[in-house]
């Protein structure tokens, strides 16, 4: 039974802190981040009948912002530079607790690994998917999101030490 | 035994079978490196989590929660003959029916707002809108998603429609709210389609980042798509082969 149309709609409304969240880790910039969530959705809700409960619905998501970074925003992503996450109006707290330094820098590890390892360590570590439902949602082999992960891992461990 | 790092990687991300699980536990007991290894894993994913964990959970911008609930819905496809029939009817404008309006209620419009310096992009006669100058080579040559600078001239995706014709969706991006279909005719590419996408006063904030391509044309293109839409690969073919 597909969802209805109005399912879909609070659907999106209950997951858009995670689709922002997935969004931001692949376009490194909050605004950015937020074009591409509202392209997303407007793509979703032009094919709402595709998504089938038996999968995640953030799955699907994901899925489409993926493609919508790859064929229209990343080609006119108006930044070139990467924004660290203490000059985007992040909120930090208590900068100078040692846990919030931690989490600065883990932000900025992550945002500094290529795109291809940003995916898989966001959508798996980050968003709990597992193998399948990541390697789904990025058209790639188990195998290689794997090697993607293990490389990414690899990075983010040094920055952690 | 030994396990390799991928496998350990497996078990702190919860993807092993139980066998596999209970081998490896067996092992952590005698060799205290594994253990190390795989909590190494498991806190890393916890920094992960703790550095990008509630961050977007207040301060939602109000253009995404309009664009969730008042952004336009189409069906994907209509699988169920039978459903669909019984489906209360919906008025659709089959794709010859809503370009021939879109032709006469835009041109004027769309000419008129072209602020475009040389060649026209778009040329109207003998009852059809053709592409032309700019917007021509654009269909003729540049790759969809690929930005051309000082092209102004975007193409969204290409496929093959129900026709036999290959066809394109383009926006123009001086004009940032005109976009449109364009399919290969032996002689010139026709204009089937054509939208622009003027803000009302209301949804100006639901506009403002909008995609390229005005939803109507998305939906034009659903119903006139024969298949998939083609890949970067068969994209390439289909231009080297001049779009025939």
């Amino acid at each position: 039974m597909p969802a209805s149309v109005d399912q879909i709609r609070d659907l999106i409304v209950t997951t858009l802190p995670r689709l922002r969240r997935f969004a931001r880790t692949i376009t490194r910039h909050p605004a950015d981040a937020d074009d591409l969530v509202q392209i997303a959705i407007e793509r979703a809700l032009l094919r709402f009948e595709q998504w089938r409960p038996e999968s995640k619905f953030e799955s699907w998501m994901f899925g489409i912002i993926r493609n919508a970074w790859i064929d229209e925003v990343r080609s006119r992503q108006r930044h070139d530079r990467v924004f660290l996450p203490e000059e985007s109006g992040e909120r930090v707290g208590d900068a100078s607790s040692e846990a919030q330094l931690n989490r600065l820098s883990m932000q900025r590890a992550l945002l500094a690994l290529p795109e291809e390892q940003r995916m898989a360590v966001a959508l798996v570590l980050i968003e709990g998917l597992s193998y399948k439902e990541a390697a789904d949602v990025l058209e790639v082999p188990i195998g290689t999101v794997t090697s993607r992960l293990a490389r990414g891992r690899e990075a983010l461990q040094k920055s952690l030490s | 035994m030994t396990f390799d790092d991928a496998t350990l990687m497996a078990y702190a991300d919860g993807e092993l079978d139980a066998d596999t699980r209970r081998r490896i536990e067996a092992a952590m007991a005698s060799d205290p490196t594994i253990a190390e290894t795989i909590a190494k894993h498991q806190h890393l994913k916890r920094e992960l989590q703790a550095a990008f964990d509630t961050q977007f959970d207040g301060d939602v911008p109000e253009r995404l929660l309009t664009a969730a609930r008042t952004a336009p819905a189409a069906a994907a496809t209509v699988t169920d003959i039978a459903s669909a029939r019984i489906a209360p009817a919906r008025r659709r404008w089959s794709l010859p029916e809503w370009s021939t309006i879109a032709a006469s209620l835009l041109l004027g419009v769309v000419i008129a707002r072209l602020p475009w310096k040389g060649e026209e992009p778009l040329l109207a006669g003998d009852g059809r809108m053709t592409a032309s100058g700019p917007l021509a080579a654009a269909l003729d040559r540049q790759l969809s998603g690929v930005r051309v600078e000082g092209s102004g001239i975007h193409i969204g995706l290409s496929y093959r429609a129900k026709t036999g014709e290959f066809c394109r969706t383009f926006a123009m991006s001086e004009t940032s709210d005109i976009s449109g279909i364009a399919c290969r005719t032996p002689d010139a590419w026709r204009v089937v389609a054509l939208a622009s996408s003027e803000p009302s006063q209301s949804d100006e904030r639901y506009r403002m980042a909008s995609t390229t391509v005005a939803p109507i044309i998305l939906q034009a293109v659903q119903d006139s798509i024969d298949g998939d839409a083609l890949d970067a690969t068969e994209e390439t073919i289909a231009r080297d082969r001049g779009w025939r």
